[in-house]
Parts: structure tokens; sequence; C-alpha cells
């Protein structure tokens, strides 16, 4: 079951995975409203990945 | 010229503070570079999952750099493109319908000042992603896969960023003349139809912007058999009919008062 | 010559004629209440003098200019009936953006927006979001972003109908000190308002105006004598109530149950009729007044007739 995987190498993509999440939830954590209930999309930009994040930004996030 | 600056500067703001200027990159870069690393991995992960014969495995070819490049540049023209569009859908729409462009326009700002300020935060936005996205998934190409020709990478990514660049001056069109959830439709639509179109009778489209992806695809494999300048011209030109109706119209059309008389 | 003037302005949309050529002046220094109830076109009215929407015909001139040139547009402060702001940025970061819009240099455009800021009292909220600031306090920004650029003329758009009393009261203040710096034009669909305000009313009424002048003049205009009765709540009596419109000396009469409101030529005749038949019939009266008509009253007549 060993993958031989370069980790100095995926580290970077990793990282910014993980920026990206974070930069979701802090725009969610300071958002004054969104569409929907806060703790549904923390729950989608955990586990929803990518896709969770960018569904956030797009749909999530309510202007002025 | 200073109001266009300020606009600008304020469009650059306000992509920052809505975490746009970041997410954005972040998320072209992710999508392209998986592309070099899931075809380096892929034979690894399907043996390691079991599922796949051993003796299917050894012949299983790890594709050539120029093929993973062109992988890549698929991501920009479906997810890139949508994304972009959606991002760029209500730049004035939303300032049309929310109200905001009344105080603007109100004071003494052109609508050509306002249209080309706008257009430029999109364009920066898009200069950014593409190509910080691009430079990430052409060095792990190389890091993994092989080398990438210089010449070959670099008209194929600038090919790519023209087409882009269409999509987001499309978007800027249609949020001036549409609300934006219905620019978003209109401008994918067009864009679409453009693909489709040229792939279903490619002489009727050879002008066309939709023309700039087969050329891209054909350049990064080192197979470009025609010169580039007409569709690329016709391109740049599009653009900035774009952007000259988007001015007019925002010009003739009045600012909606929604929550009014 | 009037500061602004106006000439058979009209705005025609698809089916209907919001503003159905309109004329008037304003007086520079002047500052005039267009009232009206809703959909009179008074938005129309205002959104074609900040040039927000093009006039169908008609001409608006500015000191004595073409409209449509342009230039006016940095003489004009326009605040709409529901300003909206970018919530992310700060309510300083605003007033400074349109003040360099409005073409002021970076320095006199610092001073200015921290002068306005503290005039409409947001100079302790000046460096938060606007997405956190409340209905009254976006007002007051609105106010600030139409004044930063020392507007000759201000256009205000329904400035104090959607707040409540404690809002409402802030702005009025704002409206009173700033009448004496420089000319307003100021809609609204209540008249205490307008009188608290202005010097000028001009009425609009299904998109023509149908009263313009001195908020004094208009008042001796529309002066009447008035009489309020009431009485028991008894048949008898009501009776009578109700007679007393067909009376000769009564111009009109507005009945409400038990209270009549009669408007009369002679005040001291129709006082001395109407109380020698309160005694010889026994009608148990509870109040009897004479007045006169308030403007309110010519408000209702105007735009109802």
């Amino acid at each position: 079951m060993d993958i031989n995987v370069n980790w100095g190498l995926l580290a970077p993509i990793i990282v910014l995975q993980f920026i990206l999440m974070l930069t979701a939830l802090v725009s969610l954590a300071r958002a004054e409203s969104v569409t929907g209930a806060k703790w549904i999309w923390a729950l989608v930009i955990i586990f929803g990945n990518i896709a969770g994040s960018i569904v956030y930004f797009i749909l999530g996030r309510k202007e002025n | 010229m200073r109001q266009a600056w300020l606009i600008y500067r304020k469009e650059m703001l306000g992509m920052a503070r809505s975490y746009q200027l970041l997410w954005v990159p972040v998320v072209f870069l992710l999508l392209v570079v998986m592309q070099p690393v899931t075809s380096y991995y892929l034979p690894e992960i399907l043996a390691a999952s079991g599922s796949v014969p051993e003796e299917m495995l050894a012949g299983f070819p790890i594709p050539g750099p120029a093929e993973v490049m062109g992988g890549v540049l698929g991501q920009y023209s479906t997810i890139g493109v949508m994304i972009l569009v959606i991002a760029g859908m209500q730049i004035v729409a939303g300032e049309r319908y929310g109200g905001t462009a009344a105080l603007v326009l109100v004071r003494p700002v052109s609508s050509a000042s306002f249209i080309s300020a706008k257009w430029a935060g999109q364009m920066t936005l898009l200069l950014l992603s593409f190509t910080v996205s691009y430079a990430a998934a052409w060095y792990y190409t190389v890091l993994l896969l092989g080398p990438v020709p210089w010449r070959p990478g670099l008209m194929a990514g600038g090919l790519y960023m023209l087409w882009l660049a269409f999509a987001v001056s499309l978007t800027l069109l249609f949020s001036t003349l549409l609300r934006g959830s219905v620019a978003a439709v209109a401008s994918l639509l067009l864009i679409g139809g453009l693909s489709l179109g040229h792939s279903l009778a490619p002489s009727w489209f050879a002008w066309s912007p939709a023309r700039l992806l087969p050329l891209a695809n054909a350049a990064i494999a080192d197979a470009l058999a025609e010169p580039v300048y007409f569709p690329a011209v016709s391109t740049v030109c599009l653009c900035l009919v774009c952007v000259g109706m988007a001015i007019w119209g925002l010009r003739r059309q009045a600012i909606p008062d929604l929550r009014g008389e | 010559m009037s500061f602004l003037s106006v000439d058979q302005l009209t705005k025609r949309f698809g089916s209907g004629t919001p503003v159905k050529g309109i004329s008037f002046g304003l007086e520079r220094g002047s500052c005039t209440a267009l009232l009206g109830p809703n959909g009179a076109g008074k938005t129309t009215t205002m959104r074609m003098l900040a040039g927000l929407i093009a006039p169908s015909a008609g001409r608006i001139t500015v000191q004595g200019r073409q409209h449509s040139s342009g230039d006016y547009r940095s003489l004009i402060g326009y605040l709409p009936q529901h300003p909206a702001f970018y919530g992310w940025m700060t309510g300083e970061e605003f007033v400074l953006y349109a003040a360099g819009l409005s073409g002021m240099g970076r320095k006199e455009a610092r001073e200015r927006t921290r002068t306005v800021l503290e005039r409409v009292g947001l100079a302790e909220a000046a460096k938060r979001r606007i997405a956190g600031y409340s209905g009254g306090m976006k007002q007051r920004l609105g106010l600030a972003q139409a004044l930063v650029h020392q507007p000759q003329l201000l256009l205000l758009d329904e400035p104090v109908s959607a707040l409540d009393p404690i809002g409402r009261r802030e702005v009025m203040n704002l409206l009173q000190q700033l009448r004496t710096e420089t000319t307003i034009l100021f809609s609204t669909h209540v008249l205490p308002d307008a009188e608290e305000v202005c010097d000028r009313i001009m009425m609009m009424r299904d998109g023509e105006i149908v009263e313009n002048g001195e908020l004094q003049s208009l008042a001796d205009k529309y002066r009447r004598p008035l009489l309020t009765i009431e009485v028991d709540r008894q048949l008898a009596a009501s009776e009578w109530l109700e007679s007393l419109g067909a009376r000769p000396f009564v111009q009109e009469a507005r009945i409400q149950g038990s209270i009549a409101l009669l408007t009369v030529d002679h005040i001291e005749e129709a006082r001395r009729l109407i109380l020698d038949e309160v005694s010889s019939r026994q009608i148990p009266l509870i109040s009897f007044q004479a007045g006169v008509t308030s403007l309110e009253e010519m408000f209702m007549k105007v735009v109802t007739a």
C-alpha cells in the first residue's frame, strides 16, 4: 500500500489547499450575513475540499 | 483619467477585501497543478488500489509533458472560464442594480473611465491568476515529467490568456447590459456556442476567438501548422469592441431605481 | 436669473408618463420642498436633475448653461432615496472616494472628508465598515458624501422617510443648518418635514406641479375660517350635525362621527348662527372651536383633488 511520494513536492499544494480553506472560513466568520446558515457553510468549506470553498465564495457571500 | 485610476484602485481594494484576489488565483493554481501531479502518480495510485491487474499496469504509459500541458490548458477552457465569468458577472450589474452606481455616476465620471477601470481590474485578476497558475503547472510538469520547451509553452499560454481575456471582456459587456446572473448565463452560452460552432464547422469560425484553443493545443504539441495572427488580432479587436459597447451601453442606459417609484 | 431652471421637463417610460412637462426655477440659496404623494413623479424629477436619467423632452439649465453638457455635475450633491454603499469600505474611505471622483485633490479631499464626517456625527464610526452601519448612519453617510465637494445645489430625495424618529430628528437638524449654506431641493411626502426646513413648496401630483410658491403665501392663499364642532353621541345631535353641511354659509363640510369640520365664509356670522341653534335646539355640545385651515388640509385638498 505504500506509494513512493515526494512530500517536498506535494507540500506546497497541500499548504495552498489549507490556505484556501482558511480564507473561506475567515471570510465566513467576518461576513455580516450569508445566504443560509453559517454552520452549514462551515461544513461545506471544511469537507467540500476545493469545490466547497469555491461554492462558498460564489454562492455564499452577499454583496453589501 | 484620474477618476479611472481611483475607480481601478477601489476595484482592487474591493477584490482584496472580498478575498477574490486570493481565492481565484489559488483555485486556478490548484486546478491546473493537479494535472501533472495526478498524471505522474496515477499508476502508483492504481497499483495501490489493487483494482488493476499487474500486467496492465506495467504497460501503463505515463503521459509526456506536452500531453500533460494540453490537459492543463483544458482546465482553463472549462472551469477557468466558468470561474472568471461568475467572478465578473456582477462587475457592473452589481453597481447598477445595487444602487452604488447612482452615487458614482452622479459625479463628473465618464462612462469610459468607469468601464475601462472595471475592465482593467478584471484583467489584473485574470493576469495574476493565469500567470501564477500556469507557471506553477509548468514547473510541476518539468519536475515530474520532463522538459517543456519555451516557445511552444509561452505561445500556448499566451493564446489561452487571450481567449480568457475575451471571456472576461464579454462578461463585462453583458454585466453592463443585463442583470448579474443573466449576464453570466449569456456569456457562458455565447462562449460555449463559439467553441461548439468552431468544432462543428472550423472553416466558418476560423476568424473567431474559439480558433485560439485548437491553435494553442497544436502549439504545445509543437505541431502548429498555421500562423496565429488572424484569430489573435480578431480576438483583441473583439475585446475592444466589447469594452466600447459596454461604455456606450452604460451611457445610454438609465441607472435603475428598483426600490423607488 | 435662477440658479437652476427647468422648462417643460418630461419623462416617458414605456406606458406611463411620470413627469408631464413641468417648469420651475430655483433661486440661489433657497430651500425648496418637492412635496407630493408617492408616485407623483418626485423621484423621477430628482433623478433627471441629478443627470442619472435623460429627460424625454424639455430643458434643464444650470446657471444659464445647458444641463446636458455635463460640467454641472461637480456643482450638485445628490442623496438618492435609498443610498447604497460598498459594505466592505469604511465610511471614511467612501467619502474620500466620492471626493476624489468629484475631482478634489488628495489633501483637500482628506480635510473635507474629516469635516463632513464630523458634521454628520460619524467621526467615531469613520473607520468602521459600512456593512455594520445602521439605517440612520447610512443616511448620514449619504449626506456626508453629498456635501463633501461643497456643492452649490443639494438634491435630497426623501432624506428622512426611511428613518426612525431619532434618525429623522438628526437628519432634520442637519438640514436646518445646511439651508443657510447652499441651495436645497428636497423631496418628501410629509408636509411637516417640508414646513420645518423649507421656505418654498412645490407640490406635485400625477407628474405635474400643481402648486408652487413661498410657504407663507401658500398658507395665506389656502387659509379659511374653520369651525370644529363636537357633540355628544346621540341621534338628534348627529342628525343636526349632518344637516350643517347644507347651510348657505358653509363652504365645505367634513363630518367624522360626532365631529364636524366646517370651512365657512364669515366666521362671526357662522359662529352666531350655529351657537343660536345649539341653544334653541338644546344640542349637547362638547366643544366648539374657531380657527383656520392648516396647510395640511390644503395639502390633502391639492393632492386628492
